[in-house]
């Protein structure tokens, strides 16, 4: 336990380790081979609620509780899951939380990128090893998708749509298969039951390595959207603010909701192109401006705050964050800002500070 | 012997239930819970011609807002329920409280609901504002409670569906009545909830609820009276109990709350009805109902989901969309899964359309859209034969369409047809005539395509048709200008043109009378046309409505209309124009400059179009007023500076001079910006085509200060960024051609020279690097 709460990211299986006990402990429904948890159970982990002995289960996931439920049942069918979104919808957590309570493992992860070859997604050799003394089981370095295999839990592969094409096509035989061929030494590794790949892709980079329709067939889809409104997504905000608050020892007692709530509100009226009335049409920037962003841009802020400032989160301490995480093309998107800058933030009662904060660094 | 069999409104597994009871009881008598106004109608549901879904429409000849309809599809219990007395020769009469007395209530209602809404103005003054807050709250609690008991009523087992975890009701009625295969008597046990449901004082009846039972009881009695000894009664599952014990209600309490309601004389008629407007009527946060998922749970419940599946995949397919029945087999598996996560039995319509989304579409509800379409709504539209009683208008529109060779059958909502037609033809000339009658009488069934009013001259329009069930109701409507079309129109149209203030929308209305040929309505409205002309003082509406009227002469021998009178008119109101267009130009705001930037060009046009010598001079007089005055908008006189130089009233030298003087350096440079868009409207090649004005524009940019071209540049780039793409190709071409070609002669190669200046100039402004 001590050695968890000084980690600066614990694994999710480990910082949820207590619910997910309690979980296991009370859960009665019938539970697919090697899972851990009942399907409920783990859409119960991910959507948070009340178990009948009173514990609460935190939320992990804020939004339509439909789709956790389409990839938990996914993956109960044994079908490959794949998550879908542009960046910061939260594509990755889920499929950490996911993997954490069907297979109390989610460190079996393979990080997709363009340079990658195959041997990171089946095997590797331990040269020296194999040098001495020549093909063995001993001198193969499994990787963790054929851990996962062999210990019949999920397996992740982040970004899958970075990776080179040819790369990717290794998933088809292990996805329809189950087992990877080890022609050196004559043999295969089977997977076990509850193996399975959670693998998550970014729609903004379509086009990149896009998916071969035979691999795509061998996944259902499921696509996180942004958040559908303010409050929600303000919530989503606050909760993650203060939980990595925690981890950063900032003081706990300021959850900046005010703050929170321009932010979001200025992130999302940039996104949509139009203002949260519906009234003022503005020009959107190229940047994302996710959830995810709006996160990290708060706890910047917030320790601006606490080791510059007064402690209180400022929009002083946000400018900078703010600008930021908007003007990503140093002309167009500076020229949006402004225009937004001008026409929406400048109008708006209580935003005066802000304003003011933002224009000195734009000018 | 009475028995209740209390129903879910358009319930497939009611449906199913009801019959098989039915078949057990074998009544003597139907009552079922519907317009008794409409009892002569109910025999037509054995006519072969009327195909639901239908509705009956209930009216008040005297007052058509007054109306009622009642949707049946083929899965509706009460539509079975029919079918099914019809088929055994028994009597079946309809028995809820008629509309001839509920219309009278709603008058009644509606006039007590605004006097207890009116507070007095004393209690506004007096009430401090925590209090008014309080109040609202209040009032929003009670409208919840309010709506919470409407659904249940309306809705009652969906209600409890929804307790259960169901978001598909039709699936809790098969899970909860349909397991236990038994006889099929399952009503006794629904009358026995509703008792229950009933009795938790939040789902209180209201009075006219109460009535309507009321009524229901007396005809229950009539029956009895009449010595009928098996009496079915078909009514929605809330209603069952309160007619099972009818004994515990007395008779002279019933009459007696239904005493002295006035009664109002309905007619009644079959309408054709659409899936689409049968999910929308429901709901009321009782879950999506899906037509079309009911009708395959009515014909096929053992495979629907199979079979629903399967039908998507097909779907996918006409569509070029991957989907194998491998495809189909992740769906149902997933489909099911996702029902064992909710703790469902079985999978219901969200089930289904969630795990095709995930596998067919890539996890992309967007592309879902034609399945919900057709395989959730379903793409379904009902007939009605010929023989069900009509009213005049509506038996002379059916000969219309005949004769204009329309058809009134196709599918629904989005999928519009398009139809051609050739003018020259006398039939297409009947159609057109008859389609703009109809848009005159508000029934847009055909919508003129904007390409068609394009191509001026020619003899052919096209229509998006889309012919929509409520029609019904307004062909009722429009019955009380005349008995035909064509009068109906023609009044319509004397009638509502007194009603009409702007001369922008009488023009409208009498390009519209014309192209509906009506003759008799034209010397009115010309005439009416004249008066408003002559009092009208705004310039703006003057120059909107002569481009139309313009246009109405050019092309109206096409239709061989009547056009000297709109001549007269147009000689007016040109000179009205040319006298107060110049001051209308001053003082002006951003918004209204815009406007009369777009109205002077329309105007040009129009003018031009027309090619009268008087008109062209006093017209052209009146544009140089414009580009004289200190006071208007840079793009206003532009602008006008432009037409006179493509009317070569202006030649080079005087165009040049117009540009230095709006580009000189003392002047205000966005006012110049602003100068320069109203003068490059359209095309900018005359910039390239004429070096003297080029060079002006290319100086002026150089000598810009760099923190006013800072401000400018968004404002030129605008103005050039309006150009089409293959313009600004050429011009760049143009420009660049002269770079290459060195060797010419000595005249070419000033040319050249100035070209080489445009090209930089020009890529900034282009924004190209
Ligand atoms: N709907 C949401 N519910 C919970 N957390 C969210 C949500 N959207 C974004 N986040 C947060 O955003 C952060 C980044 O998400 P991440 O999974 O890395 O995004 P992605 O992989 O989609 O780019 C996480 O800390 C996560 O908690
Ligand atoms: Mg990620």
């Amino acid at each position: 336990m001590k050695k968890t709460k000084q980690l600066l990211r614990p694994h999710a299986e480990e910082a949820y380790a207590a619910e997910l006990k309690k979980l296991v402990k009370i859960d009665d429904k019938q539970r697919p081979s090697n899972w851990q948890l009942s399907p409920w159970a783990v859409v119960t982990y991910l959507m948070g609620g009340t178990l009948t002995d009173g514990t609460e289960i935190e939320p992990k996931y804020f939004g339509n509780r439909r789709l956790i439920e389409v990839a938990v049942a996914t993956l109960a069918t044994d079908r490959a899951l794949l998550l879908m979104g542009i960046p910061g919808t939260a594509k990755t957590w889920v499929s950490e939380h996911l993997a954490a309570a069907i297979s109390g493992d989610s460190k079996l992860l393979v990080q997709g990128t363009a340079g990658m070859n195959e041997d990171a997604m089946r095997y590797g050799w331990n040269y020296a090893h194999l040098l001495s003394k020549g093909p063995s089981k001993e001198a193969l370095v499994p990787s963790p998708i054929m851990n996962a295999m062999q210990d019949g839990k999920i397996a992740r592969v982040e970004e899958l749509t970075r990776i080179p094409s040819d790369v990717q096509d290794t998933l088809i035989t292990i996805l329809s298969e189950k087992l990877l061929p080890i022609p050196e030494l004559g043999m295969e590794a089977q997977a076990q039951r509850g193996f399975n790949v959670i693998a998550t892709a970014n729609d903004r980079d379509k086009g990149v390595n896009e998916l071969s329709s035979a691999l795509q067939r061998r996944f259902n889809t499921v696509v996180l959207p942004l958040p559908s409104t303010l409050e929600e997504e303000v919530t989503i905000v606050k909760t993650r603010v203060e939980k990595i608050g925690q981890r950063l020892e900032l003081p706990a007692e300021n959850a900046p909701v005010k703050e929170i709530q321009r932010l979001v509100t200025i992130f999302r009226e940039l996104r949509s192109g139009k203002t949260e009335d519906g009234r003022t049409k503005v020009k959107s920037p190229s940047s994302t401006l996710s959830t995810a962003e709006a996160i990290s841009v708060i706890n910047s802020g917030q320790a601006l705050a606490t080791h510059f400032g007064d402690g209180t989160l400022q929009a002083n301490d946000l400018a900078a964050g703010i600008t930021g995480a908007i003007v990503k093309d140093p002309v167009q998107d500076k020229t949006v800002w402004l225009e937004y800058l001008e026409t929406v933030v400048k109008e708006r009662k209580d935003w005066k500070d802000l304003y003011r904060a933002c224009i000195d660094l734009v000018k | 012997m009475l028995q209740v069999f209390g129903i879910r409104h358009h319930g497939p597994g009611s449906s199913k239930s009801l019959l098989k009871a039915l078949h057990n009881f074998e009544p003597d008598i139907l009552l079922i819970e519907g317009p008794p106004d409409a009892n002569d109608l109910i025999g037509h549901v054995q006519n072969l011609g009327l195909i639901p879904p239908v509705a009956l429409l209930v009216y008040n000849p005297k007052n058509l807002k007054q109306a009622a309809y009642f949707p049946f599809a083929s899965f509706s219990p009460e539509w079975q329920a029919m079918r099914y007395g019809l088929e055994h020769d028994i009597p079946v009469e309809f028995m809820d409280l008629p509309m001839s007395l509920q219309f009278s209530l709603n008058e009644q209602t509606t006039l007590n609901l605004f006097e207890e809404n009116l507070p007095s103005d004393e209690d506004e003054e007096d009430v401090p504002e925590e209090d008014l807050a309080a109040i609202e709250r209040e009032i929003a609690a009670k409208k919840k409670k309010q709506e919470k008991a409407k659904a249940l009523r309306l809705d009652p087992l969906s209600y409890i569906a929804q307790l259960a975890g169901y978001s598909d009701s039709e699936r809790w009625w098969e899970v909860t009545f349909e397991q236990h295969k038994g006889d099929g008597d399952i009503f006794p046990a629904v009358t026995e909830l509703m008792s229950a449901l009933r009795s938790d004082t939040e789902a209180e009846e209201n009075t006219r609820g109460l009535q309507r039972e009321a009524y229901m009881r007396t005809c229950i009695r009539a029956a009895q009276k009449k010595g009928f000894e098996k009496i079915a009664i078909v009514c929605g599952a809330w209603h069952a109990p309160t007619l099972q014990d009818i004994d515990q209600y007395k008779a002279s309490a019933d009459k007696a709350s239904l005493k002295g309601i006035k009664k109002i004389k309905t007619k009644a008629t079959w309408v054709p009805w659409t899936y689409d407007r049968l999910s929308v009527q429901s709901g009321y946060g009782a879950g999506i109902l899906s037509p079309a998922w009911y009708q395959l749970l009515f014909t096929d419940q053992a495979d629907a989901v199979v079979l629903w599946m399967t039908k998507v995949a097909r779907l996918f397919r006409e569509e070029g969309i991957d989907a194998s029945s491998a495809h189909v087999i992740e769906a149902v598996r997933l489909a099911d899964t996702l029902a064992t996560i909710r703790n469902l039995p079985i999978a219901g319509i969200d089930e289904l359309f969630e795990a095709a989304i995930s596998i067919f579409c890539s996890g992309y509800e967007s592309k879902m859209d034609i399945v919900q379409r057709k395989q959730v709504i379903g793409d379904v539209m009902g007939k009605v034969p010929a023989d069900i009683p009509m009213i005049p208008l509506q038996q002379d529109l059916e000969k219309q369409i005949k004769s204009a060779r329309l058809s009134k059958e196709y599918a629904t909502t989005e999928l519009i047809e398009e139809k051609k037609l050739d003018l020259r033809v006398a039939s297409n000339l009947t159609a057109s005539q008859l389609l703009h009658r109809l848009n005159l009488l508000g029934l847009p069934w055909g919508k003129q395509l904007a390409d068609s009013k394009k191509r001026k001259g020619s003899f052919s329009e096209s229509w998006a048709m889309q012919w929509k069930p409520d029609f019904a109701i307004q062909i009722i409507e429009a019955g009380m200008w005349g008995n035909t079309v064509e009068v109906a129109a023609t009044n319509f149209v004397k009638t509502s043109m007194k009603k009409i203030s702007t001369l922008p929308a009488l023009t409208k209305m009498v390009q519209q009378t014309l192209n509906a040929g009506l003759d008799d309505a034209i010397e009115d409205l010309v005439e009416q046309l004249q008066n408003l002309s002559a009092i009208t003082k705004d310039v703006l509406h003057l120059m909107e409505a002569l481009p139309s009227l313009v246009n109405t002469i050019r092309y109206g021998s096409t239709r061989q209309l009547n056009i000297g009178a709109l001549e007269q008119v147009v000689d007016q109101i040109i000179p009205r124009i040319c006298i107060g267009l110049p001051n209308a130009c001053i003082a002006i705001d951003e918004a209204a400059t815009e406007r009369l930037f777009k109205h002077i060009l329309q105007v040009n046009r129009a003018i031009n179009q027309l090619n009268i010598k008087e008109h062209n001079l006093q017209w052209h007089k009146t544009l140089e007023q414009i580009v004289q005055s200190f006071q208007i908008n840079g793009i206003l006189s532009g602008a006008c500076t432009r037409l006179l130089f493509d009317k070569s009233i202006f030649d080079e030298k005087e165009t040049a001079t117009q540009m230095l003087y709006a580009l000189s350096k003392g002047n205000d440079t966005t006012k110049a910006a602003y100068w320069l868009e109203g003068f490059l409207h359209g095309s900018g090649l005359l910039l390239i085509h004429n070096p003297a004005l080029w060079n002006i524009l290319d100086r002026w940019v150089d000598e810009l200060p760099f923190a006013a071209m800072k401000e400018l540049l968004p404002l030129l780039r605008r103005t050039f960024s309006n150009f089409s793409t293959p313009e600004k190709e050429k011009m760049l071409l143009l420009a660049k051609q002269g770079q290459r070609d060195e060797t010419h002669n000595q005249e070419r190669l000033i040319e050249i020279d100035a070209a080489q200046k445009v090209l930089p100039t020009l890529k900034l402004l282009l924004g190209i690097d």
